[in-house]
């Protein structure tokens, strides 16, 4: 017999125990290099999948997932979070207690990272300083967690974006443009994307995304990478495909 | 036993005995499990009697080995 996740006794091991099982074996290693050694997809689309499959895991109510959805509006309106104090008022929870317990659910589900009653990042947007600025038409600015995140706002809004970021390695700005779906501008022409797979458990907001990052170009990339070969390994891409990856991650986030 | 593998690929071993009905829910949970943390694994399932199931120890029925690790080992005697 076979517990699962409630301590029931099954059978056979449910799926939720089988996928523990699978991702504890595939990241106990402690050699990045054999992590991805049975992985299909790329690195992003792993990411992705975490992404997008957390949303669905956490079986939120509707009124718990209108509720996340506010939190993503406000900080996409504002460039911060709200408080728990705002998000009960404004979503009408009969106590801040149960605006606490469902930010905390958040939490614990990795929709959101937060430091004592503070939320300081929700997918895609960060409360802290980043390397990725997302610069809207009237001019308001708001951090996104990596270069993924900054391409996915666009697909998430559906709002023209300019993206500002620096390359890790000369620490020149970046720029890009994203209008209609598609990379508009982009200065200088060789930006590529970097995602590390240095480290692969845990919450994606602290593990991959600052790791995640533009770069002017495959050279910069590469000179970074022989000066940084903790962080070395891991997967480039192109920027359509970044822009592909953040209409998958965030096309729907707030559907 | 499989063992503790080196190799390329993750190996999921599931031994069964000859009377236990649980393969068909087994495939079904382990092929999902796969699918949602996009791995790909070398899947063996294992019909075995309990002489077999005695020789390699094990106390239950499914046991199943990732990569030679049994997912939650079983205390109870006896292979059915």
């Amino acid at each position: 017999m076979f517990k699962d996740e409630s301590g029931r006794l099954a059978n056979v091991p449910s799926v939720d125990t089988l996928r523990k099982a699978l991702k504890k074996r595939n990241c106990g290693t402690g050699d990045a290099s054999n992590k991805g050694k049975a992985v299909m997809k790329s690195l992003m689309d792993q990411i992705g999948e975490t992404v997008r499959g957390r949303l669905v895991e956490v079986r939120l109510s509707q009124s718990e997932d209108e509720t996340r959805k506010y939190i993503l509006k406000e900080f996409a309106k504002t460039g911060k979070p709200p408080s728990e104090k705002t998000i009960a008022a404004a979503m009408k929870l009969p106590t801040l207690e149960a605006a606490r317990r469902l930010v905390e659910k958040l939490h614990k589900s990795d929709i959101l990272t937060k430091e004592g009653d503070e939320i300081i990042s929700a997918y895609p947007f960060s409360a802290k300083a980043t390397r990725h600025t997302v610069i809207f038409k009237d001019g308001h600015e708001v951090y996104a967690l990596c270069a993924t995140d900054a391409l996915g706002i666009h697909f998430m809004l559906g709002l023209d974006i300019a993206i500002r970021s620096h390359c890790p390695e000369c620490e020149n700005e970046i720029k890009i443009e994203v209008k209609d779906g598609k990379v508009a501008s982009c200065v200088p022409k060789g930006v590529v994307e970097f995602v590390s797979s240095r480290e692969d458990c845990g919450c994606t907001a602290k593990t991959f995304c600052p790791f995640m990052n533009f770069f002017c170009s495959e050279e910069h990339l590469e000179k970074w990478r022989e000066k940084n070969h903790a962080y070395g390994k891991g997967e480039k891409y192109r920027l359509h495909e970044v822009l592909e990856h953040g209409k998958y991650i965030f096309g729907d986030f707030l559907k | 036993m499989a063992e503790d593998k080196k190799g390329d690929a993750m190996r999921i071993d599931c031994y069964i005995s000859q009377g236990c009905g649980s393969e068909k829910a087994l495939r079904e949970n382990v092929a999902r499990a796969l699918e949602a943390e996009r791995i790909c694994a070398e899947v063996g399932m294992h019909r075995i009697s309990d002489e077999q199931a005695a020789e390699l120890n094990l106390s239950g029925s499914p046991s199943v080995f990732i990569d030679g690790k049994e997912l939650q080992p079983q205390g109870i005697a006896g292979f059915s």
